[in-house]
Parts: structure tokens; sequence; C-alpha cells
């Protein structure tokens, strides 16, 4: 269980998050839902430690996350920004390989081995020899999920990770995250992609101005849909307000 | 005329050798001082990196810039010795100033180019848990070489060309064997135009070299 406590985040005199309290489930996805400028990114670059600043606590197992050495700190989690997430110098097995090979202080082979396994379940197995730029975004994103499962992390923060999809990726995304989940991962998304929040809802946080407004757990909260801000914000599209 | 041109020069010929020997010399331990100052600096320097030496590299840097490379020269070989006391000759003399001269624009160029790299590859080798060393070694600098590739194939080019400058401390390299040789048999026309060409043929081999490696290195060709 990851679990947030008093998280603020002040950039310049502008509070960025206020006073967020929060306990983040294993095994499930997790939505971070609200408008562009909520904060769902800033809270999601706090808990993957890119926020030097922030004041709270994020523990682990009631372990400290700032305090964390950062090879520790990978194998608990790890965060795709919404682009630029390979290594455009080294081709796609590289990329897969080489943070295993330091992680775990094993071998080139060994590496090489582990990611060619891993990027044939991903359907990435033809692109091993490819450069990033000769893949689509769909494609490149699946070998940066490859990648960052190969850590082996109990969880995987992804920001916006449908923005620059078409549907049929978007389809692909959700497949794998739903995957992921059932092999043990816990999965943390930022999305303002209505269609796909839908599809993936389980357990949801709504974010305005930087305040959490209001949880929402699909297995228990059934009852509340009409008075929620989540599904307010939802289906606003098809209501047109 | 031709064939006096001719003979003179195949007469000269090994003095004008050994003069580009010792050109490359100096070029290339000044490079490689100016190389290993330049990147450290950069990197020292660059915004993701900020720390307590930061102001204090870019003050000297500035200062490095900001002195023409003639005067450091001069500092270097006259008033360097009498501060620490010792006898500097003239080739490290001409070494140390022609590679902290060069070392200050070698810095803006790894700055930038360090800087030009989009903050999402440190952020995610980050979260891969890479250390802040592994990050730069494994991921930025390699990109940041070949984005200023062109850039430094001018700064070694400069380099080279201002090595011509060290004739004035008596260093005898090309163009100071090309005076000495002048002085002696009045002929400044053969003499100087040869040295002109073997500067051009050694920038020339330069250009080939960085070609080769900017094709090399080349991974995205959009």
């Amino acid at each position: 269980m990851l679990k947030l406590e008093n998280i603020e985040l002040n950039k310049g005199s502008k509070k960025i998050l206020t006073n967020i309290n929060l306990s983040i489930p294993h095994k499930r996805i997790t939505l971070f839902l609200g408008k562009s400028g909520s904060g769902k990114t800033s809270l999601l670059r706090c808990i993957a430690q890119l926020e030097g600043h922030y004041r709270g606590k994020i523990t682990y197992g009631g372990v400290c996350l700032k305090e964390m050495a950062r090879k520790e700190r990978a194998q608990i989690l790890s965060f795709l920004p919404q682009s630029y997430v390979l290594f455009p110098h080294m081709n796609v097995l590289k990329n897969c390989a080489h943070p295993m090979k330091h992680l775990f202080n094993i071998s080139q082979k060994q590496a090489e081995d582990q990611a060619y396994h891993l990027l044939q379940a991903f359907g990435m197995e033809i692109f091993v020899n490819s450069y990033p730029h000769e893949l689509s975004g769909g494609q490149q994103q699946r070998v940066a999920i490859a990648r960052a499962v190969g850590l082996r992390p109990k969880y995987l923060l992804l920001d916006e990770p449908t923005s620059a999809l078409d549907p049929e990726n978007t389809q692909i995304l959700i497949k794998i995250l739903r995957n992921l989940v059932s092999e043990q991962t816990g999965i943390i998304v930022s999305s303002q992609d209505m269609d796909f929040a839908e599809k993936i809802m389980d357990f949801s946080i709504f974010l305005s101005h930087g305040i959490l407004t209001e949880t929402f757990d699909a297995k228990g909260d059934r009852e509340r849909e009409k008075e929620s801000d989540i599904f307010r914000f939802l289906y606003a599209r098809s209501t047109g307000t | 005329m031709i064939d006096f041109t001719k003979d003179f020069l195949v007469r000269f010929f090994p003095l004008f050798l050994q003069g580009l020997k010792m050109t490359l010399e100096v070029w290339v331990f000044s490079a490689a001082l100016s190389g290993f100052l330049g990147i450290t600096f950069g990197i020292l320097t660059c915004d993701r990196l900020k720390n307590v030496f930061t102001t204090f590299i870019e003050i000297i840097t500035f200062v490095l810039r900001a002195v023409p490379f003639f005067v450091q020269l001069l500092i270097v070989y006259f008033v360097l010795p009498d501060l620490i006391g010792c006898n500097l000759e003239p080739f490290p003399a001409s070494v140390i100033a022609l590679g902290l001269c060069s070392s200050g624009y070698v810095t803006q160029i790894v700055r930038a180019g360090i800087n030009s790299i989009p903050s999402a590859q440190w952020e995610c080798a980050d979260t891969l848990g890479y250390s802040t060393f592994e990050i730069l070694w494994y991921v930025i600098l390699p990109q940041m070489v070949r984005n200023v590739l062109p850039a430094f194939n001018n700064e070694l080019d400069s380099l080279l060309k201002s090595t011509s400058i060290v004739a004035s401390i008596g260093m005898l390299e090309l163009t100071r064997v090309g005076m000495n040789i002048v002085s002696r048999e009045m002929q400044p026309v053969p003499v100087y135009l040869t040295i002109a060409c073997f500067y051009i043929v050694m920038s020339a081999c330069l250009n080939v070299v960085t070609r080769f490696l900017e094709r090399k290195l080349c991974y995205a060709k959009a």
C-alpha cells in the first residue's frame, strides 16, 4: 500500500497541491481525474519523487520514499512521462535491457534475454533492432511500459498515457494495463481522456485546484454515482455541460 | 618560375614537416585539455546540476572567453612563471593557453547541448534507478555529443588555426617555420601559400572525420 500524508506542493507563491491524504491500493488501477491544471501530473511526479521539494510524507510499507536509494525506489515504482520516454540512441532491445542490467547487476546476455521475452509478451519482439524514432507513438509507449515492467515495480505510474494514441492503440493499452493488474502490479494513471477513464474505472480520485475533492471506489460506491463529481466530469461530454 | 618554386619547396619540405608535426602536437594536446575542462565545466554548469561551483565556473569561463587568445598566451608564458615561481617552456605554455582559452567555448557548447535534451530523459532514467553519474554517462552525454558535433568541429577548427599564434613565443610550428624560411630566403609567396595549403588539408581531414562521426552516430534521420 502506497500512503500519501499531507502532501503539499508550492511553485513560487502558487499552491499546486494542498493537503492531500490518500492510500493507493496495490494490484488495482487508480485513476487521477481532474481538469487540466488541477494537479494530476504534479501529484504523480511527487509520488515518483521528481518534485524535490514537496512537503508531507509518501510511504510504501512504512518506508519513506524520499529517503530511499534510487535503486531501491526503482523497484517500487516506475514513472512514464507523457513523451520522450525511450532513449533515442539505443535500440528497442537495449532500451529494455540496459536498465535491467544496471538495477539487477546481471550480465548483458541475461538482460537481453529477459528483455526479449518481455518484448515478446507485448508483441514488440519484431522491433528489437529498431530505434525509437522508427516506431509509432503507440509502439514506443508499449516498449516503454515493457522497459518499466522489466524492473518489476510494485506500481507503474503513467501520465496521460492516451494523449497521443488512436482508439485502437488505446484499446491495446487498456488490455495491457488490465493484464498488469492481474499480474500483481498497481497502476496509477492520470487522465483527462474520458473514454479511456470510463473503461478502466476502478479506484478513482478527483482533483480540483490541487485539492482532493472526492475518492470513488467502483467496487463499493456504485450508489453514489448520481451525486459524484467524478461522474459529472465523466459524462460532461454527453450532456454538453 | 614554377620549376624554381618546385625545387624550393622540395628543399624545404622536411622543415615544413617538422613544423607540421609540432602544430599537430600542440593541437592534439590542447584539444585534449580543452575537451576535458570544457566537458567537466559544461556538466557542472548545466541547468539540472546547478551547484555551489556553478557561478564560480561561469565567471572563470566568461573571463576565458573575454580575453583575446594572444593576451592569454602572453599571460601564461610571461606572467604565470612569475606567479608559480618556475620556468615554463614554450610547448607547455602553448598547450595550457590554447586549452584554457578553448575550454571556455567548449563549456558553453556542452552546457547548451545538455540543456537541449528533454527533461523527460533525465526523469525516466531517474525512475529506472540510474544514479546521476550513470544518467550522464549512459543517457545524456551520448545524445549531447551527437547534437553538438558540428559545434565541436567548429571549435577544433578554430583551435587548429589558433595554434599559428603560438609562433609568437618561439614555438617552431608550421607558421614559425615558414616565417624563419622567409626571413632567410626572402621568398614569402611560395612559403606562405604552402603553409595555407597545409592548414586547408588539416581542416579538410577534420571535417571528413566529423562528417563520418555524424553519420555513424546518426540514429534518427527524421
